[in-house]
């Protein structure tokens, strides 16, 4: 399917309202959408949701053998999904140029910035290594879609433990949780990706733009840095030429929002420990469901409020009917 | 309060005499089967299910904006939010001729009615009616579109329904709703679209009318650039 393509009116009105520093969500050019971010009850996943923009990220491990040329390193591997039902313009399992550029950032940023500490899933050298693999699943698209993915990747893998593992001489004892406490991955820093979008030829800047915004943009630059201050990757979706001010410019704002989204991944994540050490039942996604589903109901504006029939029935069939309460109070 | 759900047969008192058969049901020889989930609707020899959707499905007579995205013979291609391309003819327009031409771009968009959906085909539009005259129909000039759910579409054009109503006490503004679920709306100032499209948008989830009054209040009163 294709998407709704922009309109000449729709594109003249956001232009001249982001001109004028005014936004169709209220917010400030400068300001950045509310993220909201869940870890699930299982280890390793994670729901993180910017504006409207909402991915899931899911980390498993398993054992394999290491790459000849890398005996004692593990190895991470980085799965994007862009399913239809972010976006109808995507085709399934075809991730087509925006998941190409997505998955390979999402491995520029997660691999090779070299955050999380590969040697330290070596099990045993040349023969068995830990392989950890990232599952990244775009359920919802509205712009930002890279700072939410990363986002995500990064909590489910600070949420990950893996199972712990004892060497014998011959063998190796892979432990379940009840026996041993699973371990966490060792991640050195935390990069987090800020996009930012470009108007006027890179003189104006426009944080956070949604999908409506982006495509009335020039461009836009995503600079991926840690809370110390390092830029770990940074890339320009247009060929604009950026003078050095506008480019630090841009860094400088991608690291206080880096700095703020560190202090929000690290309190979800000790929160959740705080939880689970206290062996209460984790949430998880189910926090998540939205109270509004349906609205069909309240279409004619004079039956807000219908009364529910009660029809008699007999027992039997009285039971299906209390698995669709949403649909008649609606 | 009925529920349907997709190929239930709709058996209501009052359907044996509706002569209008509208959205969600289809006519299958002497039964007529409902084709999407929702709540059942009659009024006046017309009866629908209310249905909670954002995807489009073409019937015939519906008022829809469309999208021109290309020009092709004698036809302006359209996207309406359905599955398919619609078309319209470029005679099909207020005082057109084979010679005086309609000024389209592509991008621009129209309000038209919906006369021809059979299956399997390219949905055709018209911007004029049988008299050819265009009543409201026609090029949007300017404004704003933005897209809300079906069923709010037809709850904001229901005469009783007090959004636009409440909202015209408030602002100076122009609205065309397309059955299609988009919304075309023009309005003094950027400040006044940005704050109309917001306050309908929201509208959706309100049920009474002192909220509905304050969400357009708030609305009013709000600043944009702050």
């Amino acid at each position: 399917m294709r998407l709704q393509p922009l309109t000449i009116c729709e594109k003249a009105v956001i232009t001249e309202a982001l001109k004028s520093g005014k936004r169709f969500d209220f917010r400030h050019l400068e300001e950045f959408r509310e993220v909201r971010l869940i870890v699930g009850a299982e280890v390793g996943t994670a729901i993180c949701s910017i504006g409207n923009t909402k991915v899931m990220a899911a980390v498993s491990a398993h054992i394999a053998e290491p790459s000849p040329m890398r005996p004692h390193k593990g190895v991470i591997n980085i799965d994007v999904d862009l399913s239809p039902m972010a976006n109808y313009a995507n085709e399934h399992d075809r991730l087509g140029s925006k998941g190409m550029e997505l998955i390979r950032l999402l491995e520029l940023i997660i691999r090779d910035s070299r955050c999380i500490d590969v040697e330290s899933l070596c099990i045993r050298a040349g023969k068995e290594i830990w392989k950890i693999r990232v599952d990244v699943r775009v359920l919802d698209e509205d712009g930002s879609l890279l700072d939410c993915a990363c986002l995500a990747a990064i909590t489910a893998l600070q949420h990950f433990r893996r199972p712990n593992v004892t060497l014998e001489p011959h063998h190796t004892l892979i432990y379940s949780e009840y026996e041993k406490a699973p371990v966490p991955l060792s991640i050195y820093h935390m990069p987090i990706c800020t996009t930012i979008g470009l108007l006027d030829k890179g003189q104006m800047v426009v944080i956070d733009p949604t999908d409506k915004e982006a495509a009335c943009l020039d461009g836009s630059i995503v600079v991926a840095c840690n809370k110390r201050k390092e830029v770990c990757a940074l890339h320009q979706s247009t060929n604009l030429v950026l003078s050095t001010k506008q480019i630090e410019r841009c860094v400088k704002l991608a690291m206080s929002r880096a700095e703020a989204l560190t202090v929000v991944v690290s309190d979800v994540i000790k929160q959740d420990q705080k939880e689970r050490s206290a062996y209460k039942r984790p949430e998880g996604f189910a926090i998540t469901v939205p109270e509004l589903i349906l609205t069909a109901g309240t279409a004619a504006a004079r039956q807000l409020h219908p009364d529910v029939k009660e029809e008699p029935m007999e027992e039997e069939t009285r039971q299906p009917r209390a698995y669709q309460p949403s649909v008649i109070l609606n | 309060m009925t529920i349907y759900l997709p190929g239930d047969v709709v058996n209501e008192p009052s359907s044996s005499d509706s002569s209008i058969i509208g959205y969600g049901i289809n006519v299958r020889g002497e039964t007529k089967v409902a084709s999407q989930p929702g709540v059942y609707r009659s009024d006046e020899g017309k009866m629908w299910l209310n249905v909670h959707s954002k995807r489009y499905i073409p019937q015939e007579g519906d008022r829809v904006i469309a999208i021109v995205t290309s020009k092709t013979g004698d036809f302006f291609r359209l996207d309406i939010g359905t599955a398919e391309y619609a078309m319209v003819n470029f005679t099909n327009f207020e005082g057109a001729t084979k010679r005086n031409r309609p000024n389209l771009k592509t991008g621009d968009i129209i309000y038209a009615s919906v006369f021809d959906t059979t299956p399997r085909t390219e949905a055709e539009l018209t911007c004029v009616d049988d008299e050819k005259r265009a009543r409201g129909m026609g090029q949007l000039n300017g404004g704003f579109m933005f897209n809300v759910s079906l069923n709010h579409c037809r709850r904001l054009i229901h005469p009783e329904c007090k959004i636009l109503q409440t909202i015209g006490k408030f602002f100076k503004f122009e609205i065309t709703v397309g059955m299609n679920g988009r919304i075309w709306m023009n309005a003094a100032g950027v400040d006044d679209i940005i704050k109309i499209h917001d306050v309908i948008v929201k509208s959706e989830f309100v049920k009474e009318d002192d909220e509905l009054i304050n969400l357009v209040q708030n609305g009013y009163t709000r600043s944009v650039s702050d």
